[in-house]
């Protein structure tokens, strides 16, 4: 039969004769050159179709042999290998070890990816974090609430939660926003929606919120958060395109239950400390978490297990007073924005 | 010579079905062996004068320099954090350096991967090449978009001129340089063409344009006595493109491969090389080693320009 052969050293083409062994192809590029051997253990076939074949030899890298014969295709066909471009099938060793590595690395990441990003915030020192949130703070300040008494209410009420240092750094205010939220910005700002204030209905329900939003400051998980799913989106999206979004969603979602867990547990401290009960805090979130515009504090927080964790310990009977007298909770009630 | 392109669409397709259930299995770690299948597809179904081409390269070198780049990237990520966090006052500063960098970075990664790409394609087993201008192609590539800028885009010509010019003349076939000897002043008439009739005909006239170009680049591309040849017609050009569009959406994308092979097939049919080769001058080349510019190209979208 007659082929197509590219000696890989020039760019002629040759015809050739090619006849097929037992164990080898042999053929001869001009009748004044000796004959080539080609074995079939030092072959790689690639079919291009029913009648098309190329076979390259890895001996000879750059040279190729076209075979264009239909039954010659089939008769080669069960004595070669393929050609076939899986990662598994050029160079398994270095590619196993090269996929190791790489994994075993992204594990070591994911594993210590907490205890980095809390040294790294840590070392951030807080009023750094202030001039980079200060302009959306101050965007927020030009939708504060024209009610001084409720913001001075809310503000003794978040003094009682408070240390002493926390006092002098901590800027509360109210925002004229009827979706039912607080929130707290890296730097020292705690937001409370006006819709809040009117969806609690006892003092010890918003002392329970505002505990819960101090943790987050004190524990400065915004800024965790943002170092860690700045971390992840950027790693998962080099990795993975679409796979990446979905692995920074889903340890974006860890890091907010790791985050709420700690700030309702420090929030009970806090609540305790300043001799107020939990249960207000207890039936405002389960209020919320059956709400269906469910805000921030609560949309990536199931109520599963968290009564139970902020029960834990808690003397339930104990009578405790109110954390605002009738007439201050009335002033915060009836808060209404300019 | 004619150029023919003879792959079954059938092929292509269980190839990007196959890719796509490996880049989901691997969370796109296959990606670059996917890149190299649908490459070998398309090399080594394109044929000139009865002789295929080939695509020598593997997932693995792409593989590689994927991590080069995602290292690279995650150092550039680590200052930036550590910038904004610990000296925010220094951020703009940083923030222009990045744009700077990227934009000197652009040339460099467009050469390198075109370099890449040369030299893992032959055509009757021999390699393509580009030789060593990235110096001369970067600083034309820079002046380039800053004389377009200050020009108003009235340079923007000129440097697409300038920088055709240099990739063209350095690409090799099995040692020997091909060469461009295209007129600047009928790539203007080309270009100031499109700046006006593209925003007029919102955007209808683009396939015009971009047929219009390839036509005249290649008609001026010479291998040793032969010429070069397209004549694709924008009309065609803005079929394939609502063709390719319609049976996207139509199959959910299913029907992307038999979109491809009938572009190539198209662009085959209206290819040619004209005159003689002298194939006594042509000899095999060395093999360019790094495809971390391949990885980079795809990575951030780059256009190659061919």
């Amino acid at each position: 039969m007659i082929a197509k052969f590219y000696d890989g050293r020039s760019a002629h083409r040759i015809s050739v004769q090619v006849d097929v062994l037992s164990d080898r192809i042999v053929f001869r590029k001009s009748e004044d050159t000796g004959v080539y051997d080609w074995f079939f253990r030092d072959l790689e076939a690639e079919k291009l179709s029913e009648s098309v074949m190329t076979i390259r030899n890895r001996l000879i890298p750059d040279a190729r042999l076209e075979i264009e014969n239909a039954q010659a295709v089939r008769e080669l066909q069960k004595k070669l290998k393929f050609r076939a471009a899986v990662m598994w099938t050029e160079d398994s060793k270095v590619f196993v070890a090269v996929l190791a590595f790489f994994l075993g690395a992204l594990g070591i990441i994911f594993l210590f990816l907490d205890t980095w990003t809390d040294a790294l915030v840590t070392w951030i020192p807080q009023k750094v974090e202030k001039q980079i949130f200060g302009d959306y703070a101050s965007l927020l300040k030009k939708m504060q609430c024209d009610s001084p008494l409720a913001e001075a209410v809310v503000d003794s009420l978040a003094k009682k939660l408070m240390s002493p240092e926390e006092v002098k750094n901590i800027d509360i205010f109210i925002v004229d926003e009827n979706q039912v939220n607080a929130f707290a910005i890296p730097g020292g700002t705690v937001i409370v929606n006006v819709g809040l204030l009117r969806e609690v209905r006892h003092s010890d329900e918003l002392a329970g919120v505002l505990a819960h939003e101090l943790e987050h400051q004190a524990q400065r998980h915004i800024a965790k958060n943002l170092v860690k799913n700045s971390f992840v989106t950027t790693l998962g999206g080099l990795l993975a395109g679409k796979a990446g979004d979905l692995a920074g969603a889903l340890t974006g979602l860890k890091f907010s239950r790791d985050f709420e867990t700690q700030a309702d547990q420090g929030a009970a401290i806090r609540l305790d400390r300043a001799g107020i009960s939990r249960i207000g805090m207890i039936h405002f979130l389960k209020r919320l978490s059956e709400m269906t515009n469910v805000p921030q504090l609560l949309s990536t927080h199931p109520m599963e297990g968290r009564e139970a964790q902020l029960m834990d310990g808690y003397d339930a009977t104990k009578k405790l007073p109110a954390s605002l007298s009738d007439a201050d909770f009335k002033i915060l009630k009836s808060a209404k924005c300019k | 010579m004619r150029a023919k392109f003879d792959g079954p669409w059938t092929d292509l397709l269980e190839i990007s079905l196959k890719n796509l259930i490996l880049r989901i299995l691997t969370l796109g770690i296959y990606h670059p062996w996917a890149r190299v299948n649908v490459r070998r597809f398309m090399w080594k179904h394109f044929t000139l004068g009865d002789d295929r081409f080939e695509f020598t390269g593997n997932g693995q070198e792409l593989f590689i320099g994927f991590l080069k780049l995602v290292g690279g990237l995650m150092i550039f990520w680590s200052v930036g954090v550590a910038v904004q966090f610990l000296i925010p006052s220094l951020l703009p500063v940083w923030q222009v350096l990045v744009g700077m960098l990227y934009f000197v970075l652009i040339p460099f990664f467009i050469y390198s991967a075109r370099r890449y790409l040369l030299s893992r394609t032959t055509w009757r087993g021999i390699r393509f090449g580009l030789s060593r201008v990235r110096t001369e192609y970067m600083q034309a590539f820079i002046i380039g978009g800053v004389v377009t800028i200050l020009t108003l885009g009235l340079g923007w010509p000129w440097a697409r001129f300038r920088n055709h010019k240099i990739l063209t003349d350095a690409t090799l076939y099995g040692g020997m340089p091909l060469r461009f000897d295209g007129d600047l002043r009928e790539y203007y008439i080309i270009h100031l063409k499109a700046l006006v009739l593209i925003p007029l005909t919102l955007g209808i006239y683009l396939p015009w344009f971009v047929a219009e170009l390839a036509n005249y680049n290649f008609k001026h591309t010479k291998f040793s006595e032969a010429t070069l040849d397209m004549n694709i017609r924008g009309l065609d050009l803005l079929g394939i493109y609502l063709l390719t569009l319609i049976v996207s959406i139509i199959t959910f994308g299913l029907g992307i491969p038999w979109a491809t092979v009938y572009r190539a097939q198209y662009l085959a049919d209206h290819f040619a090389v004209n005159g003689n080769i002298d194939f006594d001058k042509v000899h095999q080349m060395s093999l360019e080693k790094d495809a971390m510019a391949d990885s980079v190209v795809d990575y951030f979208d780059l256009d190659l320009g061919w």
